[in-house]
């Protein structure tokens, strides 16, 4: 089977590419310029790049239960590297994580090397990488492979990707790979296919109508050597694996005026694997969203169910590693510190059913004809399914509609107003219910939390190009009094100074205080301060404090962090 | 214009169609069956003592392996009862292990028609690539000694006297039930008993094999041919009684406490017509899940 795959493949690319060298004459690059004295200069092309480090020092601090750093010194570092010339580009990345990965990151990622390398090029309507690439079909809910460099998160393809525009309005994809494991790759072969209508472009009549329909369809399989899974209900029995693994969904966006909406279904077939417990059952994942904005008013709801769709290209792992798909997240996500940190969102990929609606609007000229009010309400909540086991290895049966129990429901109002030339001010109130176990992954035991968040932010500009900005942030929750061995526990308040001289130059200093944990030794406070340095593309901080023991999320993932304290330092540039 | 679109759907079509196994149920098929009857009484062994697996990947066609074989014998002879051996017959290892035809007009002596290979040899063979690396060849306790886990037969006597060193970490018995329900079934004991606490996950495997098999080997040191009709082959691997190559797992919790104890039998049908039962061993062996390395070694021969 995998050699008449291969087969195909080659075939494949191989009519594609002659089906282009009819036009390779009439679009041949012009990389080399003629002179006026007859002789070319040649056109070297160009590179581009970004360069980060993160360091830090680490000192001891057993009240924070911070993990002793034998070598006091990690850090995390990269180079891009992008040549580009005429249709051909190409590109690497070096990291290196001396002598360890900073803590909360992968210990995994220990060493340094060159993981990311591609080659590309375009010719017509065709562009072949081959190499490393990062790649999303549709909303991910089948395919996507992204970098989250905050999160330690990088699941990008190796291998070879086509992607095909016969005609403007209509991409074709196929890609072959395998999925990066930290220095080497996960055991899966991933092949897929993704198509994109957009007929707007196909038929320009229905742009000039301000008409905007676009559908599309993916299909991902994967592909895994067989091995002996023990039957987890009976360990008598080996598991009959499939060893292909096939996901596909199907999408369509529509907008007309100033409406809009993006819907994708998509379903896997029979994926047992360590996060569902070794079931059959198939997976399914909804998504819709529908959005209206006019000039001071913008409205967003969305919805997705999701049902047993964590798709890996190892049906062994957990965690972050070798996730091929994408769950999106439907909460807000809050900038600000104890709304974003203590009690974060993280996406269930195995069933959710989630709900979130977005209200933005500036007052009217009439109310404050000045200054007007912007105001963001935002509602979200996040319930499990409501299933019914089955006892046997499809694992269970559940409604459409049928929510389980709650996971998750944030409910919040912020205000911006700006009061004079030199002063405005944020207030935020969010309620927030968690249940953090589930959520978070501790345990299956229900640990429900209710809190309530206030935030008040200040800036003054008090001489051009010097501002002051103050924040005084507080949560405040009964619910976690018995976890009394828990050093993010009860209820929480936070103070920020932020001292800007602009462009170049900031200092702040942050104090989280857990003033409400239930143990007394553990009403720690987490100070720390800032000084950065901004000069075009180069941003240079470094600090020193307490960094608390919790978890990380961004647009759902996460990951944990432990405690820590010491000295850091950030350097981020491009060219 | 429309060839193109087609063309590019055709493809698309193809992951359709190549990419997608469903599973109908049942999900499961029968791997190591258990025993039935009442479990045997095992006695902690006073005094336990380390033992050492060494997996020779072999050949009958291999003309310098008897030399890894006289090898094992000599480590044998040095720590009597602390070495268990397998040998390891792959399908992965060519023209060492293939059979030639059995046909007296292309093949007059009849030489190599017996077939030694066997999937448990060749997924541990596929593990570790021993034949990619060279016969002879295989792993003393599965450790990697710096080099990978798969050394040359001339540092097995070393890398044994390094790993019996190590008092053990595991008190393995085995006791052995033939033929009990008249059905040409074995029902096979494991008793491993942690002497101190093992972190991570281990499993157990328990194997069958044969020994003193007198088949054709080839020997380059043997004259005047080098084509010997009566080799006597030990410790060949033949089945896997857990049912699988890789066992069962031990511990089901990340770690196994001091003293903590584990019971279990497994069955396995034997056809008497194809081995010699009075030449089988039960083999079992306690490994890291994760590293591979194995921690325990023990055998016992299937008929008392």
């Amino acid at each position: 089977m995998k050699k008449i795959f291969l087969a195909t493949i080659i075939v494949a690319f191989s009519t594609l590419l002659s089906a282009q060298t009819d036009k390779t004459d009439s679009t041949k690059t012009k990389l080399d310029k003629k002179l006026s004295d007859g002789t070319k200069e040649v056109n070297w092309g160009t590179i581009h790049g970004n360069f980060g480090l993160d360091a830090q020092y680490y000192f001891n601090d057993s009240l924070i239960a911070a993990p002793v750093v034998p070598e006091k010194f990690r850090m995390n570092g990269f180079l891009n590297l992008v040549y580009t010339n005429g249709n051909f580009s190409a590109g690497l990345r070096y990291e290196a994580y001396l002598p360890k990965p900073l803590l909360g990151f992968d210990a995994r990622y220990e060493g340094q090397g060159i993981p990311f390398r591609y080659a590309s090029y375009k010719l017509g309507g065709l562009e072949v990488t081959a190499g490393t690439f990062y790649e999303q079909f549709g909303n991910g809910l089948v395919l996507r492979a992204y970098e989250e460099r905050s999160l330690g998160f990088d699941n990008f393809i190796d291998g070879f990707r086509a992607k095909y525009t016969p005609i403007q309005g209509i991409t074709l994809t196929g890609l072959v790979g395998k999925q990066r494991f930290f220095w080497s790759w996960g055991p899966g072969l991933i092949k897929g296919f993704n198509t994109d209508i957009n007929f707007a472009d196909l038929f320009p009549k229905l742009g000039e109508k301000k008409i905007k329909l676009m559908v599309g369809g993916s299909f991902v399989s994967k592909y895994q050597d067989n091995e002996d899974i023990v039957n987890p209900l009976d360990p008598n029995q080996i598991l009959n694996l499939p060893l292909n693994v096939g996901a596909w969904s199907g999408r369509l966006g529509f907008g007309v005026g100033r409406f809009s909406m993006n819907a994708e279904l998509a379903y896997k077939i029979n994926d047992p694997n360590r996060t569902n417990g070794y079931i059959y059952k198939p997976g399914s994942a909804f998504y819709f969203s529908a959005s209206y904005a006019q000039k001071g008013l913008g409205i967003t709801v969305q919805a997705k169910r999701i049902e047993n769709f964590d798709f890996r290209s190892d049906r062994n792992m957990t965690g972050q590693p070798l996730l091929m798909n994408f769950i999106p997240m439907l909460n807000k996500q809050h900038t600000y510190a104890l709304a974003a940190t203590i009690y974060p969102y993280a996406v269930q990929t195995n069933g959710e059913l989630g709900l979130q609606a977005d209200i933005n609007f500036t007052t009217p000229k009439w109310v404050a004809k000045k200054y007007p009010t912007q105001v963001n309400i935002n509602f979200s909540m996040v319930n499990a399914l409501d299933t019914n086991i089955t006892g046997d290895l499809y694992g269970y049966r559940t409604d459409v509609f049928g929510f389980g129990r709650q996971l998750y429901m944030d409910a919040n109002i912020e205000i911006s107003q700006k009061v004079s030339k030199k002063v405005k001010f944020n207030l935020m109130y969010m309620y927030l219910f968690i249940d953090k176990n589930l959520v978070q992954g501790f345990g299956s035991t229900p640990r429900p939390i209710n809190s309530h968040i206030i935030v008040a932010d200040v800036s003054y500009k008090f001489l051009p190009k010097h501002t002051i900005r103050l924040e005084a942030q507080g949560l405040i929750t009964e619910q976690e009094m018995e976890h009394l061995d828990d050093r993010t526990n009860g209820s929480w308040v936070m103070g920020l100074a932020e001292y800007t001289f602009s462009p170049h130059f900031f200092v702040s200093v942050m104090d989280q205080w857990n003033v409400g944990n239930p143990t007394e030794d553990f009403q720690i406070h987490y100070i720390t301060g800032i000084v950065g340095y901004n000069n075009g593309s180069t941003r240079i901080t470094f600090g020193y404090g307490r960094q608390r023991a919790g978890i990380i999320c961004i647009g759902g993932v996460c990951r944990q962090v432990p405690a820590a304290n010491g000295f850091t330092l950030s350097i981020m540039s491009s060219f | 214009m429309k060839s193109k679109i087609a063309f590019g759907v055709f493809i698309g079509l193809m992951f359709v169609f190549y990419g997608c196994d469903y599973i109908e149920a049942p999900y499961a098929t029968d791997g190591p069956q258990g025993c039935t009857g009442s479990t045997p009484v095992f006695t902690a062994n006073p005094s336990p003592v380390r033992k050492v697996l060494i997996e020779d990947v072999t050949g009958h066609r291999c003309g310098n392996c008897p030399r890894a074989a006289e090898t094992i014998a000599s480590i044998m002879a040095s720590y009597p009862d602390q070495v268990v051996a397998l040998g390891l017959h792959s399908s992965l290892s060519g023209s060492f292990t293939d059979i030639l035809p059995n046909d007296t007009i292309t093949n007059p002596s009849l030489k190599y028609i017996y077939d030694f290979r066997n999937t448990p040899s060749t997924e541990i063979d596929n593990q570790f690539g021993v034949s990619s690396i060279g016969l002879p060849g295989g792993m003393v306790n599965r450790k990697d000694f710096g080099g990978g886990p798969v050394v040359s037969y001339t540092n097995w006597s070393t890398y044994t006297a390094s790993v019996l060193a190590s008092p053990p970490d595991i008190d393995l018995q085995l006791q052995n039930f033939w033929n009990t329900n008249n059905d040409s079934s074995l029902c096979s004991y494991f008793y491993a008993r942690a002497l101190n606490s093992l972190s991570g996950d281990y499993k157990i495997c328990l194997f069958l094999t044969e020994d003193s098999i007198v088949k054709w080997q080839k020997d380059y040191l043997a004259s005047p041919s080098t084509d010997l009709q009566f080799y006597v082959h030990h410790h060949v691997l033949r089945s896997s009684i857990t049912g699988t190559t890789w066992g069962v797992p031990l511990n089901s919790t990340t770690n196994i406490a001091s003293g903590e104890t584990f019971i279990e039998g497994y069955s396995t049908k034997i056809d008497p017509s194809l081995w010699n039962l009075d030449h089988l061993y039960v083999v079992a062996f306690v490994y890291n899940a994760t590293t591979l390395e194995v921690v325990q070694a023990e055998e016992l021969k299937m008929l008392p």
